[in-house]
């Protein structure tokens, strides 16, 4: 665990500024609230034009009059925003760009397997990303008491968990696009191709009745915080899914570093 | 068996192949290039042994091949008496390696890499003290404040730190001042007093001939020489400087029809130099007729002997 703990102490500022600033806004959101709660009315009406809904996507299916449903648009609206940016460039460069710069030439005269490396490295993002559900709970728990407002915790913690596997999936397909190509530029296109393609799917998914089912072949379709609302508990199908996805992804992703050649 | 002729390290018609070639449509679609074509040589406990060769000729290929980071096609690589690919990790255990044009991580300062290697290969404590004092880089700086020749130094010290068996350093001296260059050398030297072996690339061939015990030369991804630096100098082109009493014009023709003399140049004061290769007896027996002024005979440089392999 040398390399873990290693670069989770070198990057920890990288790794907790993102997710406190997204955390930030929970308190952001709670203090528009009591002033927003009054126009929400006229507001809800504005979102229900297809442009909107087009826009907002499954984000549309919230109640905003209610503080849980303006609450959930908010901040899983900026953590869809978060999971886009963080999935593309991180995981895709974690080695590639050490190719690039050269340092795994040096790493790899060490003894660590490559797979390990890889595997060790991918796990500070992990948790790193896990101080986004982390710190939004905190602040939420914060904001509900001094609002004096009701919300289950518990549906969120599901939500939140949902969004960190979510993470962890598309995190994955990015760590194999870089283990592929070896080279920072075309693994974060690829990445890039791969991620924003299923971001465009699952809102095109949501257009028409009849262009429904493309939104299966979306991750962001999966462990949607509107359906664990919804459902009121969370959808084990879905977690499976992901879940399964992810570890697929991951492995493969091992399995080729470990085979493949490191040309200088 | 001997101590002394243990194989450290033994390549055996390794062969490295780039790219794909297709046929399609009666047409071949890609590009196949030779990175190292037949490579075949051993290295011997406590030996320092020389890879030489002009940039693309093979030498990175077969170094990397070594390290098992590109995948050969033919042939086979044991180190420490292991094979490359499967026991790998036990390998890296014993082994230090120097890449040629490597990145160290910026944000990291020299000490706290040695810190992070020492995690993944303990250092030899006492022995990285004392390269630390022979080096004397500014460990607390962070390597991207450091020059290429400080850099190197950090490199280098990765390496040697944790006293291997075997070491394995491509252009090791690369953007090293002469007196850095010279203190490595000795260090070098000591490690093979100590029994360590060294397999080593480089440019610098007078390095080569001060440090090495054998080299081998490498062209067009194929090695075309293994000898020992002496043997090498003994065998091959001798310089020789004749300063004759009278006039040398006629003499020129003369000595240019000796089976031994390669080459004779004529300078300014009349001093010819000649290049000489195998039996020398018949040009002392000649030499023995004439009037000589001065007479000097030395060894070609490995530089003349590799120019030799080049032209």
């Amino acid at each position: 665990m040398n390399i873990y703990f290693k670069f989770l102490k070198k990057n920890w500022l990288w790794g907790v500024i993102p997710p406190l600033l997204v955390a930030l806004m929970v308190p952001a959101i709670g203090s528009i609230w009591p002033e927003l709660e009054k126009q929400t009315a006229a507001f809800s009406e504005l979102l229900n034009s297809p442009l909107y809904q087009i826009i907002l996507g499954s984000m549309s299916g919230f109640d905003i009059t209610t503080w849980t449903g303006f609450y959930y648009m908010e901040i899983f609206t900026w953590m869809e925003m978060v999971i886009l940016f963080v999935t593309i460039f991180v995981p895709a460069r974690l080695i590639s760009a050490e190719v690039d710069k050269k340092t795994l030439d040096f790493i790899l005269s060490y003894p660590i397997a490559r797979w390990r490396y890889v595997l060790e490295k991918f796990s500070v993002f992990l948790t790193y990303n896990f101080l986004y559900p982390v710190f939004v709970l905190i602040l939420t728990y914060q904001s509900i008491i001094s609002l004096n407002v009701e919300m289950d915790l518990v549906l969120l913690t599901y939500s939140l968990i949902g969004i960190w596997l979510l993470m962890f999936a598309l995190g994955a397909l990015s760590l194999l696009c870089g283990t592929i190509f070896l080279e920072p530029n075309r693994a974060t296109a690829a990445a890039g191709i791969l991620i924003l393609g299923q971001y465009i799917l699952v809102r095109i998914g949501g257009l028409t009745e009849s262009l429904n089912f493309l939104k299966s072949f979306s991750f962001f379709n999966y462990l949607n915080a509107n359906t664990i609302l919804n459902q009121q508990k969370m959808p084990l199908d879905e977690l499976l899914i992901v879940f399964v996805v992810a570890i697929l992804s991951l492995i493969g992703a091992l399995v080729i570093f470990q085979k493949r050649e490191i040309s200088s | 068996m001997n101590k002394t002729n243990q194989i450290v390290l033994q390549v055996s018609n390794l062969t490295k192949i780039y790219g794909y070639e297709y046929k399609f449509g009666g047409k071949i679609i890609g590009r196949r290039i030779a990175g190292a074509s037949d490579v075949t040589f051993d290295v011997k406990k406590g030996e320092i042994f020389g890879f030489l060769g002009p940039n693309g000729a093979g030498k990175t290929t077969t170094m990397r091949s070594i390290m098992d980071y590109l995948r050969i096609q033919v042939g086979t690589i044991s180190v420490l008496g292991l094979d490359h690919h499967r026991n790998a990790l036990s390998i890296r255990k014993r082994l230090g390696y120097l890449p040629d044009d490597f990145g160290l991580y910026d944000n990291f300062s020299g000490e706290e890499l040695l810190n992070y290697t020492d995690s993944l290969r303990h250092a030899n404590k006492e022995f990285l003290q004392k390269l630390k004092s022979i080096f004397r880089v500014d460990l607390k700086q962070k390597i991207k404040s450091l020059s290429t020749g400080n850099r190197q130094q950090v490199g280098l010290l990765l390496a040697l730190a944790s006293k291997p068996e075997l070491l394995i350093l491509d252009e090791p001296t690369s953007g090293l001042d002469p007196l850095m260059a010279s203190n490595f050398h000795k260090i070098l030297k000591n490690l093979k007093k100590e029994g360590i072996t060294i397999f080593l690339s480089s440019h610098d061939l007078t390095e080569v001939q001060a440090v090495c015990d054998r080299v081998a030369i490498i062209k067009d991804g194929k090695i075309i020489l293994v000898e020992s630096v002496h043997e090498l100098r003994t065998k091959s082109i001798q310089n020789v400087r004749i300063n004759f009493s009278n006039s040398a014009t006629r003499k020129e023709n003369e000595i240019k029809k000796l089976k031994s003399v390669i080459s004779v140049e004529k300078s300014n004061d009349g001093t010819l130099n000649l290049k000489i290769k195998g039996d020398s007896n018949e040009l002392i027996s000649w030499l023995s007729r004439h009037e000589i002024h001065r007479l000097t005979i030395e060894d070609a440089s490995l530089e003349d002997i590799f120019l030799q392999y080049y032209r």
